[in-house]
């Protein structure tokens, strides 16, 4: 079972991910709107995977990083933003992410070929 | 009876005896060889009456004698020595006649000239003394002058109102003869002799003197050159010579070297001039920086200001004394500038050149927040550093322009790919089949639109960085690439997209070989090459990236069998919107941006971009980048 936490502000697009993923067996996505519900989230369940937007309402992406940075997070975080500067992709770098994927650039399953590399040995499922 | 009458008398008489005894008595010894002038009355008288006669005569001579003949003598004698031999002598009295009277008289005279003798004497040795001593003074004095005339490397000479020599010292006659070739003497006339052969400096010393003698005083500088001596200055000064009632009655001449002042005065001079010069240059500078808008200011080799302007005052909000206690780290030091802060202070410790346009300080008590620019040069003397100028800009209002331009940019950008996202996930899981399954013509209209959906996504990308190149937001981050992983990260990044066209896309590059540049820029270039290769090569085609080094240089080349590019159109592949007509025909995405940008961050990347293409055949990039960029 693969349990991947999803913060993304747009719920269509979330959706649309949360869809596409679910398709690969033994995923299940939890998909949150904003910063805090994710935080919570990740204080409530356990995660392999925590794929995070930047530009969300109340608590942003960045704020989510140094939290979990501060709390010694060691669950992968893969950053999937529309914003596509240097200085953003270095802050998440600095602030723990493993990755950085402008979700404009993707298809949904070159985000999943993706997020592969960071899920372990059978955790990673197979298309239904 | 005076005294002349009685000797005469008693001479008279005396004559007359002698004659008559002499007479008989030579007469009775010699026979008669004689006649007698009065024989017949003297052969009268009987021998008696001759010889009492003859005693009293004796007796009348002795005391005549005794007290006339022998008075005067004495006294004729004490007047001749007196005359002769200026001797005062008192004489014998024997008589108290006239005679006696006189020697009593003469003795008189004789003790008052002693006695004024004894004074005039005293009175003599005391004026000789006086003299003799001025006389030795004086000629002390003037042999002490003329010592210093003839030993002094002045030349001196004086002349008359007729120009001729009155005086020289050693030094003149030597100068004369050396320029004149004439040995001087006293009254040599200096015009028609000593100079005859010279007329034009007769003339000139002519002149000169003349006005000399007319009571002139005056000086003038003269240069007098030699092969010996080189060019000589000298400063001439006349001087008229008075009598006692002030009437001229000669001049005199001194020539004097003055060519070691006059060259030390004109060192003086120009040193004065130079330092003026200075001052100047310098008040102007300070005038100029005192008056700059840039904040300036100057420090010793610590950081520590010795100077700074009022602009500097004015950005840091502090008053001069605080100013010029506050050294630049502390100055600029804040939580947010921790690492700018160690770096600037290596670099004064280093005496190096140091530049931060990321400061975050705060201003005077107010602790207002401004951001900084700071750029600190060392001035280095004689390989020593001395100081530091300091030069700070408040670029708070840049930053604010700059950071609302590149938001608005990046946020513009993030604005237009939120809805794409959407649209391409939904496009995409159509094309998958995932809403069911679509008609032929369906698919290929979903196709197509996938299509637009990924141009657009890459001009967004394309545009950003534009906007970012030409905003001259783009900075070199150098970092060590080993090209070997570097390069399989992009073909695996386009895995994908050459497995969904049939491609094959291979690379070559030796395992070891390193290149430092920027990454992301760097990434960005051979991405888009890559990225246009697998685009405009039709299905099944093949794509190759090579990188080598070739003298000092990194050369990569991105190969397809792709369409190529018209010979026509070459020229302006890498102009702005450029697409060429072949592949627009073909392949509908496409902005023109892809290799403007290409060629702009390999001129950025200090490279150079050259291709070879033939239609139908296939299109060679190659990219040269130094090996090391700075």
């Amino acid at each position: 079972m693969t349990h991947i936490l999803l913060a993304e502000d747009e719920t269509f697009i979330g959706t649309l991910y949360k869809s596409h993923l679910e398709k690969h067996e033994g995923v299940k996505v939890k998909l949150v709107g904003n910063g805090k519900q994710a935080l919570q989230a990740i204080d409530n369940e356990t995660f392999d995977l925590i794929i995070l937007d930047l530009i969300m309402p109340t608590v942003d992406g960045y704020e989510v990083l140094a939290q979990l940075k501060r709390k010694e997070n060691k669950i992968p975080v893969i950053v999937m933003s529309n914003l596509s500067l240097d200085i953003d992709k270095a802050e998440c770098e600095r602030l723990g992410a493993v990755d950085y994927i402008v979700k404009a650039d993707n298809d949904a399953p070159d985000i999943w070929e993706k997020l592969t590399q960071y899920l372990s040995g059978d955790k990673a499922g197979n298309t239904k | 009876m005076n005294l002349q009458t009685k000797l005469t008398a008693i001479t008279l008489m005396l004559g007359g005896i002698f004659v008559l005894a002499g007479n008989s008595m030579v007469r009775a010894s010699l026979g008669d060889q004689f006649p007698s002038i009065s024989e017949g009355t003297l052969t009268s008288l009987s021998p008696g009456v001759i010889a009492a006669v003859g005693i009293a005569l004796l007796a009348l001579y002795a005391l005549t004698t005794l007290l006339c003949i022998r008075p005067v003598h004495k006294l004729a004698q004490g007047i001749k020595a007196q005359l002769t031999d200026h001797q005062y002598r008192h004489i014998d009295v024997y008589t108290s006649d006239e005679a006696g009277q006189i020697a009593k008289a003469y003795n008189r005279i004789v003790d008052e000239v002693t006695e004024l003798r004894v004074q005039v004497n005293g009175f003599d040795d005391d004026l000789r003394q006086a003299v003799i001593s001025k006389t030795e003074e004086l000629e002390a004095e003037n042999s002490k002058v003329r010592g210093i005339i003839e030993n002094t490397t002045d030349w001196i000479a004086a002349i008359d109102l007729d120009f001729r020599f009155i005086a020289f010292n050693r030094a003149y006659a030597h100068q004369f003869k050396r320029l004149y070739a004439k040995t001087l003497a006293v009254s040599m006339h200096l015009l028609d002799d000593a100079l005859s052969h010279f007329p034009e400096e007769r003339l000139k010393q002519r002149e000169l003197w003349a006005r000399a003698l007319a009571g002139e005083e005056f000086t003038i500088t003269q240069e007098l050159g030699s092969e010996e001596m080189g060019q000589r200055i000298y400063e001439v000064s006349f001087h008229p010579i008075r009598d006692e009632h002030s009437k001229p009655m000669g001049a005199s001449q001194l020539w004097r070297d003055v060519t070691e002042r006059k060259k030390a005065e004109n060192d003086l001079l120009r040193a004065k001039q130079r330092i003026e010069q200075e001052v100047e240059n310098v008040r102007k500078f300070e005038l100029a920086v005192a008056a700059s808008t840039d904040s300036i200011a100057i420090t010793d080799d610590t950081g520590k200001p010795m100077y700074v302007n009022a602009a500097w005052l004015q950005i840091t909000g502090l008053a001069q004394t605080d100013a010029l206690h506050t050294t630049i780290p502390s100055l600029l030091s804040s939580e947010a500038n921790l690492k700018i802060i160690s770096d600037l202070t290596s670099a004064i410790a280093a005496h190096a050149h140091f530049h931060s346009d990321d400061l975050s300080c705060t201003r005077g008590i107010e602790k207002t927040q401004f951001f900084a620019e700071i750029t600190l040069y060392p001035i280095v003397k004689e390989n020593m550093p001395t100081l530091f100028v300091a030069i700070l800009h408040d670029i708070t209002q840049r930053k604010r322009v700059e950071r609302a331009q590149s938001e608005f940019v990046s946020l513009a950008s993030h604005q237009l790919r939120t809805p794409l996202t959407a649209i391409r996930l939904v496009i995409g899981a159509l094309q998958r089949g995932e809403a069911g399954q679509l008609t032929p013509d369906g698919s290929e209209l979903v196709k197509r639109s996938m299509e637009y959906i990924v141009n657009m996504a890459e001009t967004i990308h394309t545009m950003l960085n534009i906007s970012r190149l030409e905003a001259g937001k783009l900075t070199i981050k150098p970092a060590d690439i080993l090209l070997l992983p570097f390069l399989q990260q992009i073909v695996s990044d386009y895995k994908l997209e050459t497995e969904r066209r049939k491609q094959t896309l291979s690379l070559e590059c030796p395992d070891t070989l390193t290149i430092r540049s920027d990454t992301p820029l760097l990434k960005e270039v051979i991405g888009n090459l890559v990225n246009n290769a697998i685009k405009y090569t039709p299905e099944g085609g093949t794509i190759g990236v090579t990188a080598r080094t070739d003298n000092q240089r990194i050369i990569m080349t991105v190969r397809d069998s792709g369409y190529g590019i018209p010979v026509s159109e070459q020229p302006k592949i890498f102009t702005k919107f450029f697409r060429a007509e072949n592949v627009v025909k073909r392949e509908t995405s496409g902005t023109g941006l892809g290799l403007y940008l290409v060629k702009s961050l390999v001129d950025f990347l200090h490279g150079t971009i050259s291709f070879t293409s033939l239609e139908n055949e296939g299109t060679t990039f190659t990219i040269s980048l130094p090996l090391t960029i700075l």
